[in-house]
């Protein structure tokens, strides 16, 4: 490992406090009768210098230490107990900081706390601490040196011995390295295991048996260039052929975590998830360039092509961004939004840049060269990027994500059919907040209910008086001012808006004639402070509730303030709600209201209760389900920068992050993001520029490993400090330059790889080689491999002939909203990939043998060889059916057993093994049909079957 | 059979990268010491998982405050991310049911579990639990896995990786009726971890069918003539192996052995018909109400017996009693009251109950205050669970909840602390027991996690 670091030492030595200690002797003497026992016996063990650990960074045995405070600012503000965070936490008042950890302190001890901030901290430990704190500071520049981060270097070609061995560049690296260390590589692999090999890794399906005739025979010609032909018209067929896609594509699935379902908490069915698998397969059979593939798929959403399938196929494409795994019923909808990134972050960063990113939410990563502000750059980018959003099933705790409509001719009518899908979800949950919020009958007069505050909510100074009398309220109450000491009191609300932009600013209260007719009431917007005087003899004339006082442009993050005072005013002035109601609901508003007056024809949604409104989104989700549409992404409009998060605690805002790429991998300014833009695309245009050479590093590991068995790197998944070095640097610095310079062109690196005399080898070496390298790190013969499970089960219908080509017609809405039941897959004869993956529920033949788990990022699946395997080959009805099938044509033909072997192990056997075959049949009794379909269940039982040389 | 001797404990896997020396680490058979860190107090445990989330105020922490106070408004500020109906005008609400003290230990228990109260004597009941997760998804997968929001291996996993199976024919860990929702098979699953240690399933969402086996172990066709075909299988497959001596396929050939011996002792592990009426009886078998969770408990007894590590027994998802409180907890704890009761009793007639910690409890609690009229939200900042056996005293409360039973505020148990003393009674230190996976060593505790020591018999 070459990466390089330094730990710098900081020696921090905090000098003597100047002793000017102004406490009298009285607080010191109730600190230290009060206070120091209840720090000494409840914080010490993890708040001192003496701590095994200091916990959040902050120690509380001097005075310096609590005033410098920890990772979340100081510890207390003398004179301020309830400004303190030291009192908020012995308090408990805040779920996330509770200290101490385990039990809450007595109440005698945190009054002492209290008084004694509320004395001002008088606190004699002004003793000289002497801190030793050692502190990793990641040291960006020489990390950037490191082999997975540098650009990809020039290598030539190694000079070899065994000129008349090679057959291409792959194989001159790999004899240079054999020939440094004396050893001869195996000898070449048959005919038949070659084809076998060449058949399953390209396509993932067997060979027939008249090719593997037909091949057999052409390689048994002398002549070598003839062989070599003979191999290069196989690849070619086999890598052009529709197969092909269906095979390496799903390794692309297995990387991007793909899947039909939400898995999480709610296992949701993605209806239009299949659309994003077809692309993927599509896009390995057309060899699309691997960096326009990578664009896409960041990206696709916000790509200008103006061609409609060109532009379906990248908006399809983003679908990637949607495909996590999420917790839906999330109550924090800011942590629903951030674990999205989250997941994305730790997806994009391991499945394209074998980078763990995610690692670095709540630190600095603790071995790469990934610092907490690269994770939160980033996350900026993805955080104004909108995935979930709405409600799937009415309730305001169960979230559901963003569609759009496909490019065509029915895009704008689907796109209004989406947007009123959106606003039904929004008008479910506004409803239900305000049958909540208040049982007033009048609420539901208002059809939008924007944001709105009740008197509860505000700040009051002064005194003010609770009252119910009038009946043409919000909620259960209002305030009123008792009509005194005018001037004093005022009511100051605090709105949080969901967006940036324009909002009418409304303001309830009961219109009366005793009231005043001068309230003077102030709003802070963005662009200042406003005043205006409210009339309250006056009936409001929204719902006879609401008054509007003005449309003002607010910003999201920043308090919307709206103050009502009584500075100048003679008569009563009321407080009882304020509203804030975005510019683009008002028409809608209007309508609404003039519906339910009779007035007008509109939406029937506006006037709908909660009950009607939840049946209508079944209803529209119903019928959106099968309709041209795409699981993609968007930007939000007020996409900014965002705040990195202290330890990753959601509530624990740190500094505003700029957004922007991994420092280790980017050198220069912070790109520029226009206003409301995500900064996807130009996370997508940095991803795949030519210094970005990890990209290419491994994606060309990726294909190695997929065809070599094991990656150069070869923890495909970690390029990291924790992860292996490369066994050839050299040659996947070569490859990766070759890579670059061919586009991107995945097929042709394939190509160059399977046509390299090191992948036609043997599986068994020399001696020698055998024993010097037992792991295969020097390739120096072809490594064994399993099937997969799907190989497994396409191999089973492809043999009994049943296997359908092409995507199967049938997605998973076949199967319901959500996908918690086992899926019924009898009548299924498509490719595995075609498959529904239902998260918490995948397919049992495929899941016993070890596919991904549709929750990560896999770049290697796991090889487990458990029993569950055993039982499923000897007990599925599944495999037993297909034997089944198999004999029935078996029983036909004149050879019967010598056929069976020879279909299902693509080669001939043994006469002695066939002879042991004829006697199993035999001894089986009279069934023959029967007899043959048991030796076909035992051969497709056989590790024979089961593994490729 | 004789012939497909046991050559060797099968249950490895080929892993390839991180995993590989990490599971040589693995315990093989009954002999301890591989893969512990201290001596154990526990061999095994038994999970009884009540899916929904059982009031704590309403079982087992008696709060006569909260029946005092009845329908008062809240004298506490409630959680965040609540409900916002139950913050505006929440109410207490006492709990309906009456407590009584049990036994020598004077533990209080309500009268929703008569049976199990009885043996509050053998129970540590913590009343300080808290977890993470104000909804079901996120707790649940907080329960099974140690995380409310990413994909990590379930404590049974974390067991079975650690300690391995210590009988070669049976899996390390037995899921009995698993939760088919919030978060399904994740809460049994082994995610990065070798898939050899996912938990093998019976039954789902909280049901056992009388006829429910693990997948696949039943033998299709007569038992001869499957004999025949292993037996030209196996012949077959060695051939193989001698030709290429690639370590994976010999795997395969004591996988398919192994198979063949699961698939003649599991069902008769699983066969519960031989047991006497007397613990038919014990268990409430044979009675409508108790019939399906007693099967479920029998079975996790029979389990345990034949050398199962980890075994979890689950409810439907039947707790979860926002109104209806009052008919809804009756009917569950009636469900399980005598079943559990009857594991324990039968655990420690058997001297089972020594080394099987026996664990009870929800994804979280239920609030002391009113939702609708008859309902409680879901509480995750307090509540209660229960250890039993296996090197735990018997007999005492641990930690508590507030006046009211909402907060827990003494001695505060966190989930991440429950696992961690869950895997100390099973001999493996929380902090040593770490996997590398993505450019990181996991745990079942992430950076958390403390072990409850006082509860420690």
């Amino acid at each position: 490992m070459s990466l390089q670091r330094s730990l710098s030492i900081c020696l921090s030595l905090v000098g003597l406090v100047a002793s000017v200690a102004s406490a009298n002797e009285e607080g010191i003497a109730f600190f230290e009768s009060k206070v120091r026992p209840v720090l000494v016996k409840h914080c010490y063990e993890c708040h001192s210098h003496e701590s095994t650990k200091l916990q959040g960074g902050l120690a509380l045995d001097s005075k310096i230490s609590w005033e410098k405070g920890g990772d979340t600012g100081p510890a207390l503000t003398p004179g301020q107990p309830d400004k303190s965070l030291l009192m908020q936490a012995v308090r408990y008042e805040d779920e996330n900081l509770q200290m101490p950890p385990k039990s809450k302190l007595a109440a005698d001890e945190i009054q002492s706390l209290e008084r004694w901030i509320a004395m001002g901290a008088p606190d004699p430990r002004l003793e000289v601490v002497e801190v030793a704190t050692v502190k990793r500071v990641i040291d960006i520049e020489s990390a950037r040196n490191g082999w997975a981060y540098r650009p990809i270097q020039e290598h030539p070609l190694p000079a070899i011995k065994r000129g008349d061995w090679v057959r291409n560049d792959i194989d001159v690296f790999i004899s240079a390295d054999l020939e440094s260390k004396e050893l001869m590589p195996a000898a070449d692999a048959d005919p038949m295991t070659l084809i076998r090999r060449l058949s399953y890794d390209l396509t993932g399906l067997p060979p027939t048996i008249e090719d593997v005739v037909a091949f057999s025979a052409a390689s048994r010609t002398l002549d070598s260039t003839k062989r070599i032909d003979a191999t290069q018209a196989l690849v070619d067929r086999l890598i052009a052929s529709p197969a092909f896609g269906e095979k390496w594509g799903r390794h692309w699935l297995d990387l991007v975590r793909y899947a039909d379902s939400n898995g999480g908490d709610r296992n949701y069915t993605f209806y239009q998830a299949w659309r994003y698998r077809n692309y993927v397969i599509d896009a390995f059979n057309r060899d699309k360039s691997y960096y326009e593939f990578i664009r896409e798929q960041i990206a696709g959403d916000l790509l200008s092509e103006k061609n409609d399938a060109k532009r379906s196929e990248q908006i399809i494409a983003s679908t990637f961004l949607a495909l996590g795994p999420k917790m839906l019923t999330e109550r924090d909808k800011e942590k629903l939004q951030l674990d999205t990134v989250d997941e994305q972050l730790d997806t994009i960063g391991k499945a394209f840049m074998a980078l763990s990113i995610g690692c670095a939410r709540c630190h600095d990563h603790k071995f790469d060269p990934i610092t907490q502000r690269d994770y939160y750059a980033l996350a900026g980018i993805l955080r104004g990027t909108e995935v979930v959003m709405g409600t799937r099933n009415g309730c305001v705790n169960v979230a559901s994500w963003v569609e759009r409509a496909l490019p065509g001719e029915r895009e704008e009518e689907l796109n209004q059919k989406l947007a009123r899908l959106e606003l039904t979800m929004r008008l479910k949950v506004e409803r239900d907040f305000m049958k909540k919020a208040s049982g007033e009958k009048l609420l539901e007069k208002l059809p939008l209910a924007g944001v709105i505050y009740d008197e509860m909510e505000a700040e009051f100074i002064g005194q003010w008086k609770q009252s119910k009398l009038a009946s043409n309220r919000f909620g259960d109450f209002y305030m009123h001012d008792e009509r005194k000491n005018k001037g004093e009191k005022k009511a100051i609300f605090r709105g949080s808006l969901p967006e940036t932009g324009v909002y009418e600013v409304r303001i309830a209260y009961p219109a009366k004639s005793n009231l005043d007719r001068h309230v003077p009431v102030t709003i802070e917007a963005i662009d200042g402070i406003h005043e205006i005087i409210l009339d309250q003899t006056q009936k409001p004339k929204v719902a006879g509730l609401f008054e509007p006082v003005g449309r003002f442009s607010f910003e999201k993050g920043r308090a919307a303030i709206v103050t009502i005072s009584t500075t100048d005013t003679e008569d009563y002035v009321t407080v009882d709600a304020v509203q804030f109601i975005s510019e683009k609901d008002i028409d809608r508003e209007a309508t609404a209201l003039a519906m339910a007056s009779g007035k007008s024809q509109g939406d029937q949604l506006l006037t709908m209760d909660s009950s009607s409104l939840a049946k209508e989104l079944d209803k529209q989700l119903a019928e959106l389900k099968n309709a041209d549409l795409a699981m993609s992404p968007r930007d939000f409009a007020d996409a900014d920068d965002i705040h990195l998060r202290v330890r990753g605690e959601i509530g624990q805002l740190g500094p505003k992050v700029p957004r922007g790429f991994p420092g280790v991998l980017f050198k220069g300014p912070a790109p520029m993001i226009p206003a409301g833009s995500s900064g996807r695309l130009e996370l997508a245009t940095w991803i795949t520029n030519p210094d970005n050479a990890i990209l290419d590093r491994v994606i060309v590991n990726r294909l190695w490993k997929h065809l070599f068995g094991r990656g150069v790197v070869a923890t495909v998944d970690d390029f990291g400090v924790q992860g292996q070095a490369p066994s050839h640097p050299a040659m996947l610095d070569f490859l990766a330059a070759k890579f670059r310079a061919s586009g991107g062109s995945m097929k042709t690196l394939i190509r160059e790889m399977v046509l390299s005399r090191t992948y036609q080898l043997a599986s068994e070496g020399p001696s020698p080689l055998m024993i010097a390298d037992p792991e295969n790190r020097l390739f120096g013969r072809h490594s064994y491999r399993r099937l997969t499970a799907e190989e497994i089960r396409d191999s089973l219908l492809f043999l009994s002939l049943e296997l359908e080509s092409g995507p199967s017609a049938v997605t998973a809405s076949k199967f319901g909203e959500d996908l918690d039941k086992p899926m019924k897959l009898a009548e299924f004869k498509h490719r595995s990939v075609y498959i529904p993956v239902a998260r918490n529920n995948v397919a049992p033949e495929l899941e016993i043998f070890d596919v991904a788990n549709p929750e990560m990022t896999t770049g290697e699946r796991a090889l487990t060889t458990v029993p569950t395997q055993s039982l499923f080959l000897l007990n599925s009805p599944f495999v037993i059916g297909q034997a089944s099938n198999l004999a029935k044509q078996a029983y036909s033909q004149p050879q019967s057993i010598q056929w069976l072997h020879e279909r299902i192990l693509g080669r001939a056997s043994s006469p002695s093994t066939l002879r042991r075959a004829a006697a199993f049949v035999e001894a089986s009794g009279e069934d023959r049909q029967q007899a043959l379909a048991d030796l076909a269940h035992v051969l497709f039982a056989s590790t024979e079957f089961l593994f490729v040389e | 059979m004789n012939e497909f001797h046991l050559r060797r404990q099968i249950l490895k896997s080929a892993t390839c990268g991180f995993g590989a020396l990490a599971m040589n680490g693995i315990a093989t058979a009954e002999s301890l010491p591989l893969g512990m860190h201290h001596a154990p107090r526990a061999k095994r445990v038994i999970f009884l998982f009540m899916h929904g989330g059982p009031s704590q105020v309403d079982t087992f922490d008696y709060k006569p405050r909260l029946g005092a106070e009845d329908g008062k408004k809240l004298p506490f500020t409630p959680a965040k991310n609540l409900d916002p109906s139950a913050t505006s005008q929440a109410k207490l609400m006492a709990s309906p049911w009456k407590f009584k003290q049990h036994g020598q230990s004077g533990l209080w228990g309500s009268e929703l579990f008569p049976e199990v109260s009885k043996r509050l004597d053998d129970i540590c009941v913590i009343r300080s639990m808290q977890s993470k997760g104000q909804s079901h998804g996120q707790a649940v997968c907080m329960l099974h896995t140690g995380a409310d929001n990413f994909v990590r291996p379930s404590v049974g996993a974390w067991i079975s990786y650690g300690l391995g199976a210590a009988n070669a024919n049976l899996p390390a860990f037995v899921s009995i009726s698993p939760p088919a929702t919030h978060g399904g098979p994740r809460n049994y699953g082994s995610a990065f971890l070798p898939a050899a240690h996912q938990g093998t399933t019976i039954g789902r969402a909280g049901k056992l069918g009388k006829e429910d086996t693990f997948r696949f172990l039943e033998a299709q066709g007569e038992n001869e003539q499957q004999r025949q075909k292993i037996e030209l299988l196996q012949a077959i497959n060695r051939e193989h192996y001698d030709r290429t001596r690639y370590a994976p396929i010999e795997g395969m050939i004591e996988s398919m052995e192994l198979a063949f011996r699961m698939q003649r002792e599991a069902p008769d592990v699983m066969e519960l018909s031989s047991e006497p009426d007397s613990i038919n009886e014990l268990y409430g078998i044979g009675n409508e109400v108790t019939d399906s969770y007693g099967r479920q408990c029998l079975l996790a007894r029979r389990f345990a017996e034949a050398g199962v590590r980890y075994i979890q027994v689950s409810t439907p998802n039947v707790w979860d009693q926002h109104s209806n409180l009052i008919k809804g907890h009756s009917a569950n704890a009636a469900a399980v009251d005598r079943p559990i009761a009857g594991l324990l009793t039968d655990l420690k007639q058997r001297g089972l109950l020594n080394d099987t910690l026996v664990v009870w409890g929800g994804e979280f609690g239920r609030t002391p205050i009113m939702q609708g009229s008859d309902g409680r939200d879901h509480n995750p900042q307090g509540f209660t669970m229960w250890v039993a056996g296996g090197g735990v005293k018997g007999g005492i409360a641990y930690g508590e909840t507030d006046e009211y039973g909402y907060y827990a505020i003494k001695d505060k148990v966190h989930m991440h602390d429950l696992h961690a003393t869950i895997l100390h009674l099973l001999g493996i230190d929380h902090l040593r027991l770490t996997y590398r996976h993505a450019g990181r060593d996991f745990r079942l505790t992430d950076v958390y996690g403390e072990v409850v020591t006082g509860i420690f018999a």
